[in-house]
């Protein structure tokens, strides 16, 4: 056996930043694995459910031929809105669990609970564009027209989504700390939520004389934003870059903060 | 060298601050073995956990040159979702190891858990874990390793085993030891630092501090 003749490693000299990427890429490893390894349904179940979703709300547009309202095709409209509020959504709650479901590893004085967000971060980033470009490739392959008219303006809505998305996940995970249902609660009102914030209509559908009471709404102004770059020819009026950029920078500052404010209490509580 | 600038530390609480330590200053040489003493609740694995660089002293530094361990507990440092060849592989990782196969068949043939190595840590007794615990610190070259209570475990086997690794360890290596049992404090460890009354005494013989330590408690 190899225990005789093994001599025991001693641990690498590193610079701060090579010893941080070591740490993020072990925790990233680590939550891959979590996150696909238990189900094998666990990849499919990241395309099905888009689709699933998106053939049964055609569908019922079908019926109500809202095709004339907006110029852009129903199933694009609904792939894009849906999809950006999932990563919002999963993006939110996956920082907010990422301290607690590593506090075991902060025995080790390398990893630090923002170490665990990051690598949280960027799965969750991973994953969406993953999906975002086999389900586009998908309804490519179908007939629809996918070509992205203003890439820059679709990425910069999903980076202010996610911030956004983030900023919220990283302050619930600081409130949770105090009060534990607070998980509860968020995931009570993210299923409404997707019903405001145009997951599966354009802010068109709806009249403007109602647009004060949806565009506080960051994720619904983000959503559009998205749409507005996949399609040129939407022309939304509804966007207020302004609040946009304000409220998804704003949030985010404010859960990074509070986040690294509290970082001690998720190592010893 | 660790050293201790005027180090205290206290937890919040309904009846006020409640210190562990107050404005402690120390230095503990490289090259004796460490025996922390005190009574239950006194702070002991609080201070090897801020030595270990996990915890941080409410006022005050703590500084230290050399590799170190972690605090080698029962209760820390495995993830229960991750099977025991993932766990020796993230700590490997955090240390600047690649993948190492040598390293992990070697964890898994110290710690004697056999299969159990390739299921989730949640399915361990907590013997197995520590006798992980104690194999995974051992396939490290540490300046200090740094003992909570996991000198004690395992079968009579396992016991030795692991003495006699300790034991090769320590020509180059010092252990800093947290224990009740006065016998191993005596076998392992030179110097002794008892935890009283908020402040750290040290000893340079460690058989007077457990002296002191047994009139005193």
């Amino acid at each position: 056996m190899p225990s005789s003749n093994f001599t025991p490693i001693r641990p690498v000299k590193r610079s701060a930043l090579t010893a941080f990427i070591d740490v993020v890429f072990a925790i990233f490893m680590r939550e891959l694995k979590t996150r696909f390894g238990g189900m094998k349904l666990g990849i499919a179940w990241l395309l099905l459910e888009p689709i699933a979703f998106v053939l049964v709300f055609s569908l019922m547009f079908s019926f109500r031929s809202a095709g004339s309202v907006t110029p852009i095709p129903i199933p694009m409209m609904i792939l894009t809105g849906l999809l950006a509020f999932k990563f919002w959504q999963t993006s939110m709650t996956a920082l907010a669990n990422s301290a607690t479901a590593n506090k075991a590893l902060f025995s080790y004085r390398q990893v630090k609970p923002l170490d665990c967000v990051i690598s949280r971060a960027l799965l969750e980033n991973l994953i969406f564009i993953c999906t975002f470009y086999i389900l586009l490739a998908l309804f490519g392959w179908y007939g629809f027209d996918v070509r992205i008219d203003d890439p820059l303006k679709v990425l910069s809505a999903y980076t202010l989504l996610f911030m956004f998305g983030a900023g919220l996940g990283m302050t619930i995970a600081v409130v949770a700390l105090k009060f534990p249902d607070i998980t509860k609660i968020v995931s009570l009102f993210s299923m409404p939520l997707m019903f405001v914030s145009g997951s599966f209509f354009t802010a068109d559908m709806i009249p403007q004389a109602y647009w004060k009471y949806f565009s506080w709404n960051p994720i619904f102004q983000a959503i559009e934003m998205g749409r507005d770059g996949f399609f040129v020819n939407l022309n939304s009026q509804f966007v207020n870059y302004q609040y946009l950029v304000l409220s998804s920078l704003g949030t985010f500052t404010l859960g990074l903060t509070l986040f690294q404010l509290n970082k001690m209490k998720f190592v010893s509580s | 060298m660790i050293t201790l600038t005027n180090v205290s530390k206290y937890y919040p609480s309904k009846l006020g601050r409640r210190y562990v330590l107050e404005d402690v200053s120390l230095e503990i040489p490289t090259d004796k073995n460490v025996a922390i003493l005190g009574p239950n609740g006194a702070g002991k694995s609080t201070l090897l956990r801020m030595i270990a660089g996990v915890d941080e002293p409410s006022k005050g530094k703590i500084t230290s040159t050399g590799a170190l361990s972690w605090s080698l507990g029962l209760s820390s440092g495995l993830q229960g979702s991750m099977t025991g060849r993932e766990n020796t592989r993230f700590v490997a990782r955090i240390q600047g190891i690649k993948k190492n196969k040598e390293l992990e068949a070697f964890v898994k043939d110290f710690s004697g858990i056999n299969d159990a190595f390739e299921l989730p840590i949640k399915t361990y007794s907590s013997g197995m874990r520590s006798r992980l615990m104690f194999a995974l610190s051992m396939a490290f070259e540490f300046d200090f390793y740094l003992f909570d209570e996991l000198g004690a475990v395992g079968d009579k086997n396992f016991k030795e085993k692991s003495e006699k690794a300790l034991k090769e360890r320590l020509d180059k290596s010092k252990i800093i030891l947290v224990s009740h049992s006065m016998a191993s404090l005596k076998k392992q460890c030179d110097i002794g630092l008892l935890i009283h009354n908020k402040k750290i005494i040290k000893f340079d013989d460690v058989n007077d501090a457990i002296k002191e330590y047994e009139r005193l408690y």
